[in-house]
């Protein structure tokens, strides 16, 4: 493992930098000593098992968690010192998006564009961006009432008004539907070609295959594999991601007992 | 493999019961265990929690019981006993009906298991009894807590021997059933054409205008001081066998108390018996009901979005164009990777956070319109108003003014005054923060201070209480006929009570937050309102004394009455200047761990 991680080539400036990131809770080590960049103009994909580590490594980067000891840096600043500096700079959607329910979809974006000191008049910007995700028919309705899908498509909207440095999503496309998803990706890929930088955090292998300039992988808080596709491939050239995450994560035998569960009783698992 | 039935057996009935009895115990009762164990403190803080708790019950039962021995005692009052506990019977039935509408629909459409469990293939009937049984539990154990000390201290003190408590006992576990099973039952029928958020803003009207009927007509009957209050309960209580209520079968329990109370047992077990069979009736009748309808999806709203332009069929996402650059923050244009390097920091990202007049008018607009539109809170803002309205109606037909005003009319309106002072902010202050909720993190990713949230926040409470107050005040001093001095100062001391009070209870719902919330109506957590309700209660009484010394004595002791009135100016200034530094750390410690 240390060779692959060698072998990455780190981007030469990193618009976020975390470096050496520990935090544990209790006795439990939820991150432990992590090394992420994300550079200006790239989607890094942040993947890992159930429980291994992604929301927290998010939360520390954001500012929303104290790092038990590391750094975060975003445009030269700490997050943690420079924390106020920094907010402005970022962007964050959860994976589950509370917003204010009583709010409309209009009401919350424009709050957000005044919370983040955009100048006014807003209705215009916050407008376009409505319609770009579709919701300008709802936006007069209240978020209570939206669905998951909605609520996603809100928050992003509520995030992309002020224009951020560095978009960190967690699970984005968790909810929508198809053509909300297909959107969403083509999104993140046109933010980043305008200069952003974006952190997502997903399970789908097929959209970070798509979409991510360089993939890292962490398991048990550790980050195990970091570098775009090829450099992770390797010599397999024909492997998918998934077939390498699976062989990082130790999902192999996983993937060959549902195998055997799906085969016909009495059977043989099938290749 | 398809074809194949299931092979495991449907689970019994007693082994899902001891299934879901179990679930309800462990979270019932692990969730303290475990924090006793991580924490002694935590666990001793539990128990004085309770303990205050019992206690105010107690004393309210014994004011109560009092209050009601002195009605029936006596040969005359004695002939009462029978009308005063039908009254006292079918009162409690409206209550408990009311009080398990908000519980049932709680348990229908929040988040709860029930959903979970009807996809089980256990029988609805077994799940629904279950959750029918769970509830009953939380209403009986509040009836019995209220009910034993009243009933069975009238018994003891009219002597009633046994055979009235253990009717009386089993007369208090009767009585939450039918209104229960009823509440149920209507709202299956709610729901059915309701979604459940109107449904939720109805009960809460509803429940707040019954419970403001019931402070008005308790207030109007108990009329008057010490003998004038028997006076009226007896006159009430004399009118009740001639009541149409009278035949209701609510008035059943109280006829069984009533003629366990004189000694006819044949009659009480007859009255016990009736009572028995409506209420398991009832909940027979609920439950099978819910349990068919439930399932079947009939009485499950089904909630219908806003209509809806035809969606742009076959444009392919990519074909739409991300909005163009918008017209950025100074803080944003720039850019380049290390803005600390390249010496960007001080000009276009100086200071960092928005200032606080930005703050202010973002988040007072987005908690005005949350406020606006939620129904259930503008509902329960109206108890307060009422409350102090109907204290100045009482002070004003009393005729307190002039010679009186240094008296027990002075004492009244600053009592009422200090009421109106704490329920609202009571009521407001501690949802100030907690109202985000999980919402919490964007407030905290804003770039806003946590001092200026704080102080955004303290004002959005503190300010219209302390207008309402400084209106509420103005009248006081106009019933009163005070001096211009004296009103003056009235109107500082509950104005600066207001904003003091808004402030500690913000600070303490800061200490002991609740974010996790999904029923708005268990915003505040338990310490938070327990601690908030008794300093309040401190503060408020302590205002109140040096505020009648401060004007009562203003001729008479010239130099105590000047201390009371800076005194009273000490403490709120106290008070405030204490919730600003613990709310400060508090504010920034919550925003820095809602991850």
């Amino acid at each position: 493992m240390e060779s692959a991680l060698g072998a990455l080539g780190q981007p030469r400036h990193g618009l976020l930098e975390a470096e050496h990131l520990l935090k544990r809770f209790g006795d439990f080590t939820a991150v432990n000593d992590l090394t992420l960049t994300v550079a200006e103009g790239e989607v890094l994909g942040l993947l890992g098992p159930n429980g291994a580590g992604k929301t927290t490594t998010i939360n520390m980067c954001i500012g929303l968690l104290r790092p038990t000891a590391g750094s975060v840096r975003i445009a030269g600043y700490d997050v943690v010192r420079d924390a106020q500096l920094v907010k402005r700079l970022i962007g964050y959607v959860p994976d589950e998006p509370y917003l204010y329910d009583r709010l409309t979809g209009r009401d919350f974006v424009h709050l957000m564009g005044e919370l983040y000191g955009m100048p006014e008049p807003l209705a215009e910007p916050v407008n376009r961006l409505l319609e770009y995700f579709d919701l300008l028919d709802a936006a007069d309705s209240q978020i209570a009432g939206y669905s998951h899908g909605m609520k996603q498509k809100t928050a992003l909207c509520g995030v992309l008004i002020h224009d951020p440095r560095l978009l960190l999503l967690d699970e984005p496309t968790v909810g929508l539907d198809p053509k909300s998803a297909r959107l969403l990706k083509d999104t993140i890929r046109s933010l980043a070609d305008q200069g952003r930088a974006v952190l997502l955090c997903t399970h789908i292998l097929e959209i970070a295959q798509a979409i991510c300039d360089r993939v890292a992988i962490i398991d048990q808080g550790r980050l195990i594999a970091q570098g775009s596709l090829d450099e992770l491939r390797g010599a397999d050239r024909d492997s998918s991601l998934e077939d390498i995450f699976l062989r990082l994560t130790g999902g192999e035998e996983e993937r060959g007992l549902a195998r055997e569960l799906a085969a016909p009783s009495g059977g043989q698992a099938h290749g | 493999m398809g074809s194949k039935a299931p092979s495991a057996p449907a689970p019994t009935l007693g082994y899902t019961l001891r299934i879901l009895i179990g679930v309800r115990y462990r979270m019932l009762f692990r969730p303290a265990a475990r924090r006793s164990t991580i924490s002694g403190r935590a666990g001793t803080r539990g128990w004085i929690r309770y303990l205050i708790l019992l206690a105010v019950i107690v004393f309210l039962a014994v004011v109560v019981t009092g209050r009601l021995v002195d009605v029936v005692g006596g040969p005359v009052g004695r002939a009462l006993l029978e009308p005063l506990l039908t009254f006292a019977s079918s009162a409690a039935s409206v209550a408990l009906f009311l009080f398990a509408i908000p519980t049932v629909m709680a348990a229908l459409t929040y988040k709860s298991d029930l959903k979970l469990l009807l996809l089980t293939p256990v029988s609805p009937r077994v799940l629904l009894a279950e959750k029918f049984g769970s509830i009953y539990c939380q209403l009986a154990a509040f009836v019995l807590l209220i009910g034993i000390p009243i009933l069975l201290g009238i018994g003891r003190a009219l002597n009633l021997g046994p055979g009235y408590g253990l009717v009386t006992i089993l007369v208090l576990l009767l009585l939450p059933i039918a209104p229960l099973g009823l509440a149920l039952m209507v709202l299956i029928a709610v729901l059915r054409w309701l979604p459940p958020r109107w449904a939720r803003t109805l009960t809460a009207v509803l429940g707040t205008v019954f419970g403001l009927i019931g402070y008005i007509g308790t207030q109007l009957l108990t009329n008057g001081g010490g003998a004038g209050k028997t006076a009226n309960l007896r006159g009430l209580v004399a009118q009740a066998p001639s009541a149409w209520w009278q035949s209701l079968p609510t008035t059943w329990p109280g006829q069984a108390m009533a003629a366990a109370a004189h000694g006819h047992a044949g009659t009480a077990i007859t009255y016990l018996a009736g009572s028995a069979a409506l209420a398991i009736g009832f909940a027979v009748m609920a439950i099978l009901l819910a349990a068919r309808l439930f399932t079947t999806g009939w009485a499950t709203y089904q909630e219908v979005g806003s209509r809806r332009k035809p969606q742009r069929i076959g444009e392919p996402a990519a074909a739409l164009a991300l909005p163009g650059p918008l017209r950025l923050p100074a803080s944003t244009v720039a850019m380049g990777t290390d803005l600390r390097a390249t010496g960007q920091a001080t000009s276009t990202l100086a200071g960092g956070s928005l200032p606080l007049r930005l703050v202010w008018r973002s988040l007072w607009r987005k908690d005005w319109l949350g406020m606006r539109r939620d129904p259930q809170l503008l509902a329960r803002l109206a108890y307060p108003l009422v409350i102090v309205g109907f204290g100045f109606y009482r002070t004003s037909s009393k005729g307190v003014g002039g010679a009186s005003a240094h008296g027990v009319g002075m004492v009244s309106v600053f009592i009422t005054m200090s009421i109106y002072v704490l329920l609202l902010s009571n009521f407001v202050a501690p949802r100030l923060v907690n109202r985000e909720g999980k919402s919490l993190y964007l407030l905290a990713l804003a770039p806003v201070s946590s001092r200026d949230v704080l102080l955004v926040k303290w004002a959005l409470g503190a300010l219209p209480i302390a207008g309402l107050t400084a209106v509420f005040a103005i009248v006081g001093a106009l019933l009163l006929h005070l001096a211009i001095w004296a009103a003056l100062l009235g109107l500082g001391a509950f104005g600066s009570l207001a904003i003091a009070m808004v402030g500690a209870m913000l600070t303490l719902s800061l200490i002991w937050p609740r974010l996790d919330w999904d029923n708005p109506s268990r915003q505040v957590s338990t310490q938070a309102a327990l601690y908030g309700t008794v300093g309040g209660l401190i503060m408020c009484m302590g205002i109140c004394a040096l505020l009648a010394v401060a004007i009562g004595w203003s001729s008479s002791h010239p130099l105590t009455a000047l201390l009371a009135g800076v005194g009273i100016f000490v403490i709120t200034f106290g008070v405030c200047w204490i919730s600003l530094m613990v709310g400060g750390r508090s504010m920034k410690s919550l925003l820095g761990s809602v991850g």
